[in-house]
């Protein structure tokens, strides 16, 4: 009888191992052996496919309606591309376009088309499929809306577009170039061609990399559009977004792993060349690990916003005495551990030209005492402070650690911690919360920090700071925007429609033998990015 | 036998109506607005209300009730608010891992702990039978995610027998396909295999002790024949409510193991819908999980029937 079953056990055991071909050992479940033809800047044959592991996926990437930061770091500049992109110093330089001028008094903006540009579909990109583009973005996008006002682009002829605006544009192309909904450009027909969302169906950009396949919760796979036309010399290093893609890799395939751990665990079994939102715990073990490379960068920033219609919050001593206690490197470490940079310029590092430190004597005083007098001076009577947060990313931990700080200094902290789509509804009623946390990617221009607005949740309704905010959007210059910027940063500092703690990191870590890829803001792009296999 | 059914699949229809009702008016009530899940974190509330229009989502609760239920009766399940997809097609496609993984994760659980029950009961109070104890012991106090943490650690990143996460259908090979649901049908197989051994081994301990038993060892009957003919044949009807048990647990708990190992199936469809508030692919699958209750609880009433003559379905 124990024959028996010792014979059974073993031939199912051996039956499992046929099946599952686990007695192989091999490193990668798919053959390093294909390559593909290189077509990138330094020649020699490449890996075929880049497997790259993300934690989620977009609903769409149609990106003139949709601001997730996923649907970016696959499409923008891969799939898609704009009139104008961001260098290295976050201004606007041409992409699809040869050139571009301003009017005297910045109100007209007219772009000089490049020719010869292929659509993904085969057709050539025309005056009539920017000009449809470029108002499908607008009406997509309300803050891009909100700059133009009534007007749209125009045709003037086949290779030059134009929009007249009532007031200065001088922020527009920076906005077309790197906002949360960057002005990709695609045919007049896939503008036309809308889902029951109002969503494209379409994904036809002009970019190195055409949309290939999506399978729902599992990839999102690009495939290089071999009649790409770059610009810009082979060979020649990329400013920030701007300059030549070569598209060594064939494929581009997003996996998507929900789990960091899972991430990471693939990457070091070799599974995936590249993952995404490596966490603080893991990282210093990717770091240490000689067989990948790892990056950090500034992501976004951190928004404690306060509630200005009701409640506590609307009291400016209150904020300025919540401002004046927080130990901003305390909070942080609660919410990212080594994953954060102090700073206090609204802006990130990779928008270089709007850094500033204007306000930076208000910024993490981390003085409780201080704090407690001008609570004090101001008769304030115990009333607990609402904050919500969602329980995401260490939101809620960054939270548990505000709330002892507040309470050492005799402010009664009421936390309401849900999840991330709660959050974003209960924001919308006043009654309901003093202060909520959120987080802001980076953005190109500061026009584009919502919390400014009076109808964003917060509610800064201020009139000194509307006024900034405008001579901030109505400037003729860059030069006058950016003086204004610095004006109003400073201001904002005082009034506190928020508290921007510090910045974010997105952190990183790929393949050693990945060459190419481009981290300036916003995560890696691989237009330029393979794993050579010979040559 | 067709009566019985018939009359099964009867109950199932106020029951349907009101797991309806509930979960329509849970989805609804929790917070949280798909427009605003897809429009992103930058999205003005202009953009959002926008859209809320355009779903349809601005309409009076019970009007969105009605034309659901209508729907539902024409056999539409509606579309994702999302990703405009069909809702039919997007549970086709995520069911299809789902299956695989509860199949498989079930052989796994079956091929382990029938035998393993069997020879515990056998020699009960021997080191085997202690082994045995202490594996389902550990089984049932082992969370998946932590089982499958380990599994991922030694036989994906040191031994590399096996991908770490991702999933292959069948139509890249069957090899491949399995290859790629060993590890998470070994976390979620592992619970239910505890299970069913600390069932099969207190059953056969049941069995053995009887006269019947007995008298066949009298008889010189061969202790193969015995235990596979004899005992076996008398410990199904708690094998198969057990399984039975197992079968719904695994299609639909697989959610923590399906995101763990990146599985794209039923489980992991759910977690990222209830996230995104994708109201209509919420509410289908709960529906199916619930149909499929009580399908399985109906042919594990009918399978006592088909192993114990002297229970009669009817």
């Amino acid at each position: 009888m124990k024959k028996t079953y010792r014979k059974l056990f073993a031939l199912s055991i051996a039956a499992m191992v046929a099946l599952t071909g686990c007695g192989g050992g091999s490193a990668s479940p798919e053959s390093p052996a294909a390559s593909a033809q290189a077509g990138g800047q330094t020649g020699g044959t490449y890996k075929e496919t880049l497997h790259i592991a993300v934690t989620q996926q977009s609903p769409s990437l149609d990106l003139h309606k949709n601001s997730t930061l996923i649907a970016r770091q696959m499409c923008d500049g891969t799939v898609w591309e704009k009139l104008v992109t961001l260098n290295a110093n976050a201004e606007a330089v041409p992409e699809l376009c040869e050139s571009f001028e301003f009017s005297e008094d910045s109100k007209t903006l007219t772009f000089k088309l490049r020719t010869g540009v292929k659509f993904h579909d085969g057709s050539e990109m025309t005056s009539e499929d920017v000009v449809a583009s470029m108002n499908r973005w607008i009406e997509g996008f309300s803050s891009a809306g909100s700059m133009v006002g009534d007007a749209r682009f125009e045709k003037v002829d086949d290779t030059t577009v134009q929009i007249v605006g009532n007031a200065p544009l001088i922020l527009l192309p920076a906005m077309i170039a790197g906002s949360a909904q960057p002005a990709a450009i695609t045919t007049a027909a896939a503008c036309a061609n809308e889902d029951d969302n109002g969503f494209m169906k379409d994904y036809i950009g002009t970019g190195p990399y055409k949309f290939l396949e999506w399978k729902q919760d599992q990839y999102v796979k690009l495939e290089r559009f071999d009649d790409y036309v770059s610009y810009g010399n082979e060979g020649e290093a990329m400013d920030g977004w701007a300059g030549y893609k070569g598209a060594p890799t064939k494929y581009l395939e997003y996996d998507i792993v929900p789990d960091q751990a899972t991430g990471t665990a693939g990457i070091e079994a070799g599974q995936y060349d590249c993952i995404f939102g490596v966490s603080d715990d893991d990282y210093p073990r990717l770091e240490a690990n000689g067989e990948l490379t790892t990056a950090r960068s500034q992501a976004g920033s951190i928004a404690l916003i306060f509630n200005h219609k009701e409640g506590i919050g609307a009291e400016q001593y209150f904020r300025t005495a919540v401002n004046t206690a927080l130990d901003c490197d305390e909070i942080l470490t609660a919410y990212a551990g080594g994953g954060y940079e102090l700073g206090s310029c609204y802006m990130d590092a990779g928008q270089p030209f709007w850094n500033t430190d204007a306000g930076s004597e208000h910024y993490n005083q981390k003085n409780p005492e201080k704090a407690k007098e001008i609570l004090a001076d101001n008769g304030y009577g115990g009333q607990p402070f609402r904050i919500l947060v969602a329980s995401l990313n260490g939101m809620d931990k960054m939270a548990i650690a505000m709330k002892s700080e507040l309470e050492a200094i005799g402010i009664p902290v009421e936390l309401n911690v849900v999840d991330w789509a709660t959050l974003i509804d209960y924001r919308k009623d006043p009654s309901v919360f003093d202060m909520y946390i959120t987080s802001f990617a980076e953005v190109p221009v500061p026009s584009l920090k919502l919390y400014f607005g009076a109808n964003y949740p917060g509610w800064s309704d201020d009139p000194k700071l509307a006024e900034l905010f405008g001579k901030m959007t109505g400037a003729v210059t860059l030069e006058e925007a950016k003086a204004s910027w610095e004006e109003l940063q400073g201001y904002s500092w005082e009034y506190l429609p928020i508290i921007c703690p510090g910045h974010y990191m997105g952190m990183f870590a790929w393949d050693k033998d990945l060459e190419g890829v481009n981290m300036y803001s916003g995560g890696p792009k691989f237009y330029n990015a393979g794993i050579k296999t010979a040559g | 036998m067709i009566k019985f059914i018939g009359k099964r699949i009867l109950s199932v229809l106020p029951v349907l109506l009101v797991v309806s009702v509930v979960i329509f008016s849970l989805v609804h009530l929790v917070p949280g607005d798909p427009a605003a899940a897809m429009l992103g974190d930058l999205a003005t509330e202009q953009d959002i209300a926008a859209l809320r229009a355009r779903m349809g989502l601005d309409r009076p609760l019970a009007q969105q009730y009605f034309i659901w239920v209508g729907n539902l009766l024409r056999g539409d399940f509606g579309v994702s608010v999302v990703n405009n997809e069909t809702v039919a097609s997007m549970i086709f496609s995520h069911i299809k891992p789902t299956i695989s993984l509860a199949i498989y994760s079930l052989c796994i659980a079956a091929c382990i702990a029938v035998p393993m029950g069997m020879v515990a009961a056998r020699n009960k109070g021997s080191a085997a039978d202690h082994g045995v104890t202490a594996v389902s012991l550990a089984g049932i106090s082992l969370p998946s995610f932590l089982l499958g943490l380990f599994l991922m650690l030694l036989f994906g990143v040191k031994l590399r027998w096996f991908p770490v996460s991702g999933y292959k259908g069948l139509e890249e090979g069957l090899g491949a396909h399995l290859k790629s649901l060993t590890l998470p049908a070994v976390a979620l197989g592992f619970m239910n295999a505890a299970l069913m051994m600390r069932m099969t081994r207190a059953s056969m301990l049941e069995v053995l002790g009887s006269d019947y038993i007995k008298m066949a060892r009298a008889k010189g009957v061969r202790e193969f024949s015995l235990m596979a003919k004899h005992a076996f044949k008398n410990t199904l009807v708690t094998l198969i409510t057990v399984f039975g048990q197992s079968v719904i647990q695994a299609l639909s708990g697989a959610a923590v193991v399906e995101s763990m190992f990146a599985i794209p199936g039923l489980g992991q469809l759910m977690v990222n819908s209830i996230g995104r508030r994708d109201y209509y692919v919420i509410q289908t699958i709960v529906l199916l999980i619930a149909v499929f209750n009580v399908l399985v609880n109906m042919v594990v009433d009918i399978l006592y029937g088909c192993v114990d003559p002297r229970v009669r379905v009817n």
